[in-house]
């Protein structure tokens, strides 16, 4: 390649990349541009590594630029090939790239990658783009959920305008008026700040619910960074950011098209294992699980036993979301249920995430609610003088 | 030694220093060192994160400092803060020799202020830029993460009595996160990222070559066939970093084990792992 040809391929990765919720800015490109240069390349994965580097910034992209990566490289290949007019240019490589990765069954997000090829096709479910209203009820009611959930005050302190008189800090801060107390400082417990990590069943047997599920998947993800939220039916797939960069209508076409697995059968069990080995970072004591399910499950129940005793151990509580749970005289029977329940702090329907009614009437006496926290000392003092 | 550096001379110089460098985790130390900006290491605990550090710092011929991150960790713990009682003690000694202005000209002075890891670093004096950790990032509160992005941008800091401290030259930072909080996106902008994972079998062996010499091969291959098993059990909330498996090899060598079976095994499992559940879930396996 070329130095011209570098600077056009980092473009062009970047482009790419950002069309996929990747933040990668002009500085990230730059840097990427100036490291190829310093490097001696000798084979493409040496390219790889530099420009991973230098344009990804987490863990979980990596798999995204790797997808876009290989996908660019190929086509690159492709078209010098068929330039050459030595594979006869049947033209349709795109699909070539999609029949393949899905032979090899590998994750959906490489069938996803093929798309970007000429050829439009794939099994493609129009998705219904959130409501408005839809957005502002629910935010309302996370809003509710997460100072509902907030766990119990930590064991820090910090610093408060009431609460008990901090001895240490007082005196720390006396000595900068050498020894004299000026002002009596006080402190109290450090709320622990709820993390939420949803995981949405978009099996088969939740189809009827679909567009519940995608309104509030969309609304949980644009709460705020603390949130996390993936999609399962047969494999997992992390969707957060492709909901958080994107309007409600292009988030649910870029999902419809990544999702190949909406819509298949169901296993729940090993889908939460993968969650365990590849996301635990992710959760932690104050972190809230949610599982939206109706437990419908082809896998095998052991395997969902053994993912919810570990999950049960990993985060604060654990809430199991089933859609037929509104409906009057409803029992957990399915296999997946049973299996969940033992571990599960609170079952509720999906009205529960609906409406502020549903949700008192699920959550209403359940936790133990949380005073509103006061602002922070400094706020304080700069409203005061504007 | 930094202008003829290429990745591979530095994979030799970081085994020589006894660190097993893989392609992405020279290159990267390589990219940071040559563009000049902070390198952001993530990745599981005991997997060589912060060692990086420390032998970057030996390899540059020049010292460490290091800034370990708490939960509630402020700006005047990293940066700097005056020596008080000094202050007050060497007012009350020039009270009667000197005139006001040359006492607070005295106090206010470089003498008097207590330097925390940052300002050392700007301080530093040698030939070649300090080595600045900056360990566990995820740990520290969003605010601080917030001071340190204006800290690691400019690389100066303002002391109101004294003036604009700028660094001589432009030290080498790494950053280390156990990724317990997601580090913010500001942060990330300003850095390389690096995640580093378990080592594969071969560069688990290497490792333990270099670090325990001691251990024959044929134990150091059953050694790590079985670190390598344990890690494949997903139930266990701390898996076995490489630290956990030095250790466990230095272990089974000061006991002088010749082989591995199940009541040395049984024996040693606390080196491993570390947490009372995980040993039942290692125990129930029967992988031993």
């Amino acid at each position: 390649m070329l130095e011209e040809d570098f600077l056009f391929f980092v473009a062009e990765v970047a482009d790419r990349l950002r069309e996929y919720g990747v933040k990668c800015g002009t500085s990230e490109t730059i840097d990427a541009y100036r490291a190829l240069s310093l490097v001696r390349m000798e084979r493409v994965e040496d390219l790889k590594n530099v420009m991973k580097l230098c344009m990804i910034k987490r863990l979980e992209d990596y798999e995204i630029f790797d997808r876009v990566f290989e996908d660019l490289t190929t086509t690159r290949r492709q078209k010098t090939e068929r330039r050459q007019g030595e594979t006869g240019g049947d033209g349709d490589g795109g699909q070539r790239t999609l029949q393949r990765s899905r032979e090899s069954g590998k994750d959906s997000r490489q069938a996803m990658m093929a798309y970007y090829s000429p050829v439009e096709i794939l099994s493609k479910k129009d998705l219904p783009v959130p409501s408005l209203e839809f957005i502002r009820e629910s935010r309302r009611v996370m809003k509710r959920l997460r100072r509902r959930l907030a766990l119990l005050p930590g064991r820090r302190y910090e610093k408060s305008l009431k609460g008990v008189v901090d001895f240490g800090e007082t005196i720390r801060q006396s000595l900068r008026n050498y020894g004299e107390v000026m002002r009596v400082l006080r402190m109290r417990r450090k709320l622990t700040r709820c993390k939420l990590v949803a995981i949405f069943d978009v099996s088969g047997s939740m189809d009827t619910y679909t567009e519940f599920l995608m309104q509030s998947m969309y609304s949980l993800a644009r709460q705020s960074v603390a949130v996390e939220v993936f999609v399962f039916s047969t494999k997992l797939l992390r969707v957060s950011s492709l909901l958080k960069y994107f309007g409600p209508k292009k988030a649910a076409d870029l999902i419809s098209r990544d999702v190949n697995i909406w819509g298949s059968g169901t296993r729940i069990g090993s889908c939460l294992l993968n969650f365990i080995d590849k996301y635990r970072g992710m959760v932690g004591r104050g972190t809230v699980l949610i599982i939206v399910s109706d437990g419908w499950d082809t896998g095998e129940p052991e395997l969902l036993d053994r993912a919810m005793r570990s999950l049960k151990g990993m985060v604060g509580r654990l809430i199991w979301v089933n859609p037929h749970a509104d409906k009057p005289g409803f029992k957990p029977r399915t296999i997946g249920m049973e299996t969940a329940l033992p571990y599960v702090d609170i079952l509720a329907g999906i009205n529960a995430l609906k409406s502020i009614k549903g949700f008192t009437s699920y959550f209403g006496m359940s936790f133990q609610p949380m005073t509103r926290r006061m602002q922070p000392v400094s706020r304080r003092g700069l409203r005061a003088h504007p | 030694m930094l202008n003829d550096l290429t990745p591979e001379k530095l994979v030799e110089a970081m085994e020589r220093e006894l660190y097993v460098a893989d392609k992405p985790l020279a290159l990267s130390v390589y990219l940071s060192l040559k563009l000049e900006k902070p390198l952001l290491i993530e990745g599981e605990p005991g997997c060589g994160k912060t060692e990086v550090a420390k032998v970057l710092a030996k390899l540059l011929n020049t010292d460490l400092i290091r800034l370990q991150c708490y939960e509630g960790i402020t700006a005047s713990q990293a940066l700097y803060e005056w020596d008080y009682p000094r202050q007050l003690i060497n007012i009350r000694l020039l009270e009667d020799r000197k005139t006001p202005e040359e006492i607070s000209e005295e106090i206010f002075s470089q003498k008097y202020l207590l330097k925390r890891p940052l300002l050392a670093t700007l301080l530093h004096e040698g030939p070649n830029p300090p080595v600045l950790l900056i360990d566990e990032i995820d740990r520290s509160d969003e605010e601080f993460e917030g001071f340190l992005l204006e800290f690691l941008a400019e690389f100066q800091v303002t002391i109101p009595e004294l003036g604009t401290i700028s660094a001589k030259k432009k030290p080498v930072v790494i950053i280390t996160s156990n990724r317990t909080r997601e580090v913010g996106d500001g942060l990330r902008r300003r850095c390389l990222y690096l995640y580093v994972t378990y080592p594969s079998p071969e560069k688990e062996r290497r490792i333990l070559s270099l670090k325990v010499p001691q251990l024959s091969p044929k134990m150091a291959d059953e050694v790590v066939a079985f670190v390598q098993k344990l890690r494949q059990i997903n139930e266990l909330n701390k898996k076995p970093g490489i630290s956990e498996t030095i250790d466990w090899a230095n272990a089974l060598n000061v006991l002088g084990a010749a082989e591995l079976n199940p009541s040395i095994i049984e024996s040693t499992l606390s080196c491993l792992i570390k947490n009372e559940d995980d040993l039942r879930i290692v125990r129930d396996s029967g992988i031993f």
